[in-house]
């Protein structure tokens, strides 16, 4: 009996484990959040890359197939150090053919929109973040992608490009 | 009236400097320190103006980044409620509208600049309203809104779809609203603060402007009352050249009257002496004939008479003839060095007879060689010829006259020869003595006793002396005697001439340069002033001064006041130097 009820417990805890790992309806400590996040479809797409010639879409496992290091930074918005998991944006730029003379169109799920020069952003170095200490990133706190940018950055306090919730980057 | 008046010239020269000077008067000066104030207020207004741009700038600044974030929730928030009404009009999902409310979350957790987040801005109401817009979506079925629920969820949706927007305006307004006011504030008071920057802008031209005409107008009549005051200069130096060549050719006029005098003097003096003389020979020659013969009683007065005038006579032309040639005579005029010693002793030798006949004895004993002077022999003969003379004349039998001799020196080191004839004569009455040395001037005693004389006697003898540098004062005791001081310099080498020659110049300069002197270069001036005043005679001083300078020298940081204190003394020293060298010169 005690076996079968600790091979149980672990099961239920692994599975919450693996469902935490692909759903971003984590905990949100935000104040201001709000419920739970229905669960996405299947095989969902967060992340649309596109150039003139290519067009590329991103499921979240894909994301974490890229090389990817670890970036702490002061985060801006919330005005406190925080670690990322990110993949630079020079990576995705070569994944998909964006040239440094593209102008460069980041789009948020709620339409947020900046634009510049793909030589502006990689000058900036700037990062796409995909996870924040481990974790994935709640929607209410900028997820489940974001663009940062590290501290010795000229854009580090130009606060425009720090796209929250990134749906797309596209040449304009 | 003398045309040559200084105190006038020197007055007049002080109104022209008064005249061609540059002046501003009350007003102006008045009109200057306004300027001055004013422009002090400008400055302060200006520096005030500036603080409270700054001030302002810094506000701005503090209301941007609010601003921002309150323009953002707008944003997300009509994002959030364009969502759910498009999950009400069946054309989005649940999660859809549930990722719109996370991000509007998102931004409502950001933190301001002044460290608070953007969600406490908030009115409570909106946080409400957002509450029951989660509780809406949480009773709502996931995916899509079926066609049969819409209607039952847009019945519920709608109030708190307004409410979240009329919050959301609210919020904007009540931001605006307090934006608003501080802004408008501080335009007020950059309002003022232009305005009393423009006045003060305003009257600071105006005040130089009217500066600027008025001192231009004053200035233009300085000018020119200075010019009239030059030209009337010029006419007034004009004037008296003319008068100053009037004089010179009076001048002229009267020199060369005054040489035809004395020639005049001269050959009518030479006319009367040779006749004279020659009477005087035959009146001696006709006494010892009548002596030889038997004597006539009746003639022998007459002749004695005669021969008394006769001689009176003659040592009157002798004495107009000497004070003739005196006058005509210059300074130095055949200088040899004179041995005092020997010279008396010449005259008393020429003057034996006369003294040992009234059983005189004069009393005289000097060492030759010692009492040298500069001077001509035969007039300091004469001197002593008149002064023992008189002493001889005056003082009664077997009495005695005194002559010593003794060198002096004065305190500046120049030597000098005094010599004293003292009798024991009737003396001089008190009155008389300060005429005593005037021309043809006769003491009232003598002229009461029928003394003979003629009165020249003295003043040659100041003359003289006076021809050789020196004096020659009496003091004198009614009934009791005379006594004659002499004072001559003594004959000097060539070194002490040179700097008897030189010492007032030396005195001069180094007055200037002490004058002139600095913190810096006193100690080494006056070390070298003290040396210099002291080789020229002035030792007292010069080794002062060099006192002076010592002190200064071991001194480690020389102080105004020190300085001050050192130049003033200094100063003071040689205008001592200066002042003896008057005296002595008196």
């Amino acid at each position: 009996m005690r076996p079968i009820r600790i091979s149980t417990l672990i099961l239920i805890i692994a599975l919450s484990m693996t469902n935490c790992s692909t759903s971003f309806a984590a905990k949100s400590a935000n104040p201001y959040g709000a419920a739970a996040i229905d669960p996405p479809a299947a095989n969902e797409v967060i992340l649309t890359l596109s150039s003139k010639n290519a067009m590329k879409r991103y499921r979240f496992e894909d994301l974490l197939k890229f090389k990817s290091s670890t970036l702490t930074i002061h985060e801006p918005f919330v005005k406190k150090n925080q670690s990322f998991t990110v993949i630079p944006l020079k990576t995705l730029f070569t994944a998909v053919g964006i040239a440094g003379s593209d102008t460069v169109q980041t789009k948020a799920l709620n339409d947020y929109i900046y634009s510049n020069s793909a030589k502006a952003f990689l000058a900036a170095g700037g990062y796409l973040a995909i996870k924040r200490d481990g974790q994935a990133i709640p929607y209410d706190q900028g997820g489940p992608i974001r663009i940062i940018f590290p501290n010795t950055s000229k854009w580090s306090i130009f606060l425009d490009p720090w796209n929250w919730s990134l749906m797309s980057i596209s040449v304009k | 009236m003398p045309f040559w008046n200084q105190e006038q010239e020197f007055d007049r020269d002080i109104d022209i400097v008064q005249e061609t000077r540059f002046r501003l008067n009350w007003g102006q000066k008045s009109l200057g320190v306004l300027m001055v104030i004013s422009l002090f207020a400008f400055g302060i207004t200006t520096f005030v103006t500036s603080r409270q741009s700054i001030s302002q700038a810094r506000i701005l600044s503090k209301i941007e980044a609010p601003a921002s974030s309150i323009i953002f929730t707008q944003r997300e928030t009509l994002v959030y409620v364009a969502r759910l009404s498009e999950w009400l009009a069946g054309s989005v999902d649940r999660r859809t509208v549930q990722i719109a409310r996370a991000l509007l979350a998102q931004r409502l957790n950001v933190i301001d600049a002044d460290g608070t987040p953007v969600g406490s801005r908030l009115n409570p109401s909106f946080l409400a309203s957002l509450r029951d817009s989660d509780q809406l979506l949480a009773t709502a079925p996931s995916g899509m809104l079926s066609d049969n629920l819409r209607s039952h969820f847009l019945a519920r949706s709608k109030p708190i779809i307004d409410s979240i927007l009329l919050n959301s305006r609210a919020l904007i307004e009540s931001y605006q609203h307090a934006v608003d006011t501080q802004v408008r504030q501080q335009v007020i008071v950059r309002e003022r603060g232009a305005r009393i920057n423009l006045g003060l802008l305003i009257w600071l031209i105006l005040i130089n402007l009217i500066l600027f005409f008025w001192v231009g107008y004053t200035t233009r009549n300085q000018y020119r009352r200075g010019r009239r005051a030059i030209r009337e200069e010029n006419r007034v130096l004009l004037q008296t050249r003319e008068e100053l060549m009037l004089t010179q050719e009076s001048l002229t006029h009267v020199q060369s009257l005054n040489q035809a005098k004395n020639e005049f003097i001269s050959t009518v003096n030479h006319e009367l002496r040779t006749p004279l003389t020659s009477i005087i020979g035959y009146i001696g020659l006709i006494r010892r004939k009548l002596e030889k013969a038997s004597p006539i009683q009746e003639v022998e007065p007459l002749i004695n008479t005669l021969h008394r005038n006769a001689l009176g006579l003659l040592d009157l032309v002798e004495g107009m003839l000497s004070i003739s040639h005196l006058d005509a005579t210059d300074t130095g005029v055949n200088f040899a060095k004179i041995d005092l010693a020997l010279n008396i002793e010449s005259v008393l030798f020429v003057l034996e007879p006369s003294y040992l006949e009234r059983n005189i004895s004069i009393d005289f004993a000097a060492p030759k060689d010692e009492f040298i002077i500069d001077g001509n022999y035969g007039q300091i003969s004469q001197v002593f010829m008149n002064l023992i003379s008189n002493a001889i004349k005056f003082s009664p039998q077997r009495s005695s006259i005194s002559i010593t001799l003794k060198r002096q020196v004065f305190e500046t080191q120049i030597p000098f020869i005094e010599l004293h004839v003292s009798d024991q004569g009737i003396g001089i009455p008190p009155q008389d003595i300060p005429q005593l040395f005037t021309r043809f001037f006769r003491a009232s005693n003598v002229v009461s006793e029928q003394m003979p004389g003629t009165g020249l006697g003295l003043a040659i003898v100041q003359k003289i002396l006076l021809l050789h540098g020196g004096n020659i004062t009496v003091t004198s005791e009614l009934g009791l005697g005379t006594d004659f001081e002499i004072r001559l310099p003594e004959a000097l080498s060539a070194t002490d001439a040179l700097i008897t020659s030189r010492r007032d110049s030396v005195l001069q300069r180094s007055t200037s340069r002490v004058e002139d002197s600095t913190l810096s270069d006193i100690t080494a001036i006056a070390h070298e002033i003290g040396g210099a005043i002291g080789f020229y005679t002035f030792i007292d001083e010069g080794r002062r001064i060099l006192e002076i300078s010592r002190d200064l020298g071991k001194k480690s940081v020389l102080a105004d006041s020190d300085f001050q204190q050192a130049k003033n003394e200094v100063l003071s020293l040689l205008q001592s130097a200066r002042n003896r060298i008057e005296n002595e010169d008196k």
